[in-house]
């Protein structure tokens, strides 16, 4: 774990995960790509256009941007982050510098992958005739989405190990966080697990026989998120 | 409410059985119109999204590319002003797209939805899919079958 500097988690410079990234193998739970369906949609929109598009208030409306579920999940994740770097920088100017871009930058850039559509997970149907099924892509939004609303925790990454393909088979979920200077590491990872459990429970019919929640840095801010 | 944007359409060049007739084409317009908007209107959809290559999913789901006598993609939902000549697209919001792919024995759906964050997603799609095979019934659409997918969660 390094030092709790403001937004240092990543600290790795802006650009592509690379799929050698030590912190996207097995420990974080990443699925290696050769696992996933070949991609074709996936990177049509920069963050730069997000950002413009945020900074706009999503005016005109950007159908590029909103009817593309990855796209869409991208500026999301992009809100989230931006609202909690202004609440750092307007409770604790003094005390804590701008979040680093390059974590920001960072933490995107696994957005953006992990965004894409990915693999069709089925759902069960009562009727022969219909066929159901939810993205990976969409399950790992809400993954982030989960983790993402507890106080004081910015997911980095996560991820589905296992067959996901197949209806039934038992699925490992992997989390990685960053968490607010000085808060209960412990409680914090409980409740990210909670959130992130009660949404796969919600949203999925996914057998999943581990969920590891992995605080995998701090960053600055632990008295104005309220831990 | 926009008119339908016709994908493949007469397979005379295709090695298909035929022309489809205007009639039947008008029909299917107005069917998938209608689909958009009962997905688009159930309880816990967000909204509705076209899925890309839907077309050719349908068409393989129902045998080949030479089986099919017509497909349409709806956009249904949102009524709106004719575009005048000069509006780009990008400025109009988009509508619920349903993609429909019908032969003389099969009729396929398939469509995209967003669901909301509250919602059971699972419970969406069947009830979304339900509907749909219901009112396929209902106009007499041989075969009906139906694949719905959750591409996000809106919160």
């Amino acid at each position: 774990m390094s030092d709790p500097t403001p937004f240092s988690p990543a600290a790795r410079p802006p650009g592509p995960v690379p799929p050698s990234d030590p912190e996207a193998g097995p420990e974080t739970g990443r699925v290696p790509d050769s696992e996933s369906e070949p991609e074709t949609e996936v990177g049509g929109v920069s963050t730069e256009r997000l950002t413009d598009y945020l900074d706009s208030g999503r005016e005109p409306y950007d159908p590029l941007i909103e009817d593309d579920p990855a796209s869409l999940a991208q500026l999301v994740a992009l809100q989230r982050l931006r609202a909690l770097s202004a609440d750092l920088v307007e409770s604790d100017a003094a005390a804590a510098p701008a979040p680093d871009p390059s974590w920001i930058a960072g933490v995107m850039d696994r957005v953006r992958t992990e965004s894409r559509t990915g693999r069709d997970i089925p759902l069960t149907s009562p009727d022969a005739r219909s066929t159901l099924h939810i993205t990976e892509g969409a399950v790992r939004s809400l993954v982030r989405e989960a983790g993402d609303s507890v106080p004081g925790v910015v997911v980095v990454s996560c991820g589905l190990a296992g067959d996901v393909g197949v209806d039934g088979a038992p699925i490992r979920v992997d989390v990685a966080l960053s968490v607010v200077y000085g808060a209960d590491l412990r409680r914090v990872a409980d409740l990210a697990r909670e959130a992130v459990a009660e949404a796969l429970s919600r949203h999925t019919e996914l057998v999943v026989e581990a969920l590891d929640v992995t605080v995998r840095d701090v960053h600055l801010g632990a008295r104005e998120a309220g831990l | 409410m926009d008119d339908p944007t016709i994908d493949g359409g007469p397979l005379e060049a295709e090695g298909g059985a035929g022309a489809v007739s205007e009639e039947r084409q008008v029909g299917l317009d107005d069917l998938a119109l209608e689909l958009g908007a009962l997905a688009a209107g159930t309880a816990g959809v967000d909204r509705v999204r076209a899925r890309p290559g839907a077309v050719e999913i349908a068409r393989q789901g129902l045998g080949g590319l030479a089986a099919a006598v017509a497909s349409v993609t709806g956009r249904a939902g949102v009524a709106s002003e004719p575009a005048s000549a000069g509006e780009s697209a990008p400025a109009r919001r988009s509508q619920p797209l349903v993609t429909l792919v019908a032969t003389d024995d099969e009729t396929r759906v398939v469509l995209d939805l967003a669901v909301e964050e509250t919602a059971s997603g699972p419970a969406v799609a069947r009830e979304v899919a339900g509907r749909l095979l219901e009112h396929l019934v209902a106009r007499g659409l041989p075969d009906p079958t139906v694949d719905v997918r959750i591409v996000g969660v809106a919160s």
